[in-house]
């Protein structure tokens, strides 16, 4: 199933991005009241890879709505968000033929790439594939995503587990155990 | 590659040229004597509940037009689609209606439509978004009106801008009062509340 969002593919000067990567508003990673929030995207048919994701606080309000995230090899993650709603508002790249590229999520629309988060836990945002859509020679560039089942949340969990340091010494540790036990069962 | 970069290049001028090029609005009206005989005036209201937050709605730099806390309401005489993204031609002859206050603007007098609504949630910086506002809703003006009130269209929606019901509000008493002390007394403020229609 294609998720055709329309989204607005853009190519921006992503200098003021640059430092948001992982930024967690200065939250302590052991906060209890922290959630994990992740997903994937392949983006093997995209212009670039992705190097950064955005997440959005659109609720509560918030003088700074805009959450870095990590990223390694499409995942990617922040474990550092309080309750409340969010939704992926960026991926970035670049590359050193496509330049850099942003590629913007429409603000309108709930869905697989929201979350309210009502209770601090660990939120799957899914998994996703890149899908370019043909536009004008003047129009702004388009993409759509499409829902994919792998990798699964329990390999991308264990993936976490694995490749961020960070994470194998905090509590998330075992709260990622936990729920890839509970996935496999 | 190329296209890319000559986009990235053009896109404030394209947002530029969008709002210089877009055929008008419907004029706001101040005296009734400006009005054409087969002219009436609209009055109504737009609101968004909850109401738009501070950050929600982002105006960067130069921008031609007026966006802020502005609905466009899409307006046609036939009744019709919106198509997905909508085109500079069906601008053509909007409400730009400020959300939560009474518009009064000309129009013909004759039955029209709302099509749909348009929010701006993010224009002049280097990504453009919109909201989406459904339409489907009759405006029924006849040949001999001067003046119609045609009721506040209440879209209740939530955090993600997720239209979650839709009502039209009478709040006849509150927009005639205002009529009055705008054009002056002995008027006939006619109240013909707008109406859902099927789409076709």
């Amino acid at each position: 199933m294609i998720n055709r969002l329309g989204m607005l593919l853009l190519v921006a000067a992503l200098a003021a991005l640059a430092g948001c990567a992982g930024g967690g508003h200065g939250r302590d990673i052991n906060d209890p009241s922290n959630s994990l929030v992740f997903g994937f995207v392949d983006m093997s048919d995209a212009p670039t890879k992705v190097s950064g994701a955005q997440i959005m606080q659109v609720a509560p309000p918030t003088e700074k709505p805009y959450w870095g995230t990590d990223v390694k090899n499409g995942l990617f993650y922040t474990y550092y968000l309080p309750p409340g709603s969010y939704r992926l508002a960026t991926l970035h790249g670049s590359s050193f033929l496509g330049g850099e590229h942003q590629y913007n999520f429409p603000r309108q629309g709930g869905g697989d790439t929201t979350a309210r988060i009502e209770k601090p836990g660990i939120y799957f945002l899914g998994a996703y594939k890149y899908k370019p859509v043909r536009t004008g020679m003047f129009q702004q560039g388009k993409f759509a995503i499409e829902r994919v089942s792998t990798p699964s949340e329990a390999e991308l969990l264990q993936r976490l587990l694995e490749t961020d340091g960070e994470i194998k010494g905090s509590v998330w540790a075992d709260k990622i155990r936990q729920r890839i036990a509970r996935l496999k069962k | 590659m190329i296209r890319s970069g000559l986009v990235s290049a053009l896109a404030p001028l394209l947002v530029l040229t969008l709002a210089a090029c877009a055929p008008p609005p419907r004029a706001p009206l101040t005296s009734l004597d400006s009005l054409g005989r087969e002219e009436v005036v609209l009055v109504g209201k737009v609101e968004l509940v909850p109401a738009l937050r501070k950050g929600e709605q982002k105006i960067r730099g130069m921008v031609v037009g007026d966006f802020e806390n502005r609905m466009y309401l899409m307006m046609d005489e036939k009744l019709r689609p919106l198509p997905e993204e909508p085109r500079i031609a069906d601008y053509a002859g909007r409400i730009e209606a400020l959300i939560g206050s009474t518009f009064f603007v000309r129009s013909k007098a004759v039955a029209s439509y709302v099509l749909g609504g348009v929010l701006f949630l993010d224009i002049g910086g280097s990504s453009q978004q919109k909201a989406y506002f459904p339409g489907g809703f009759q405006v029924a003006a006849k040949p001999g009106d001067r003046a119609v009130y045609i009721g506040t269209l209440r879209y209740h929606r939530d955090e993600f801008f997720e239209i979650t019901r839709i009502t039209i509000a009478d709040d006849y008493r509150e927009a005639s009062a205002q009529f009055e002390a705008k054009f002056g007394k002995g008027q006939i403020l006619r109240k013909a509340l707008l109406t859902r229609v099927k789409q076709p």
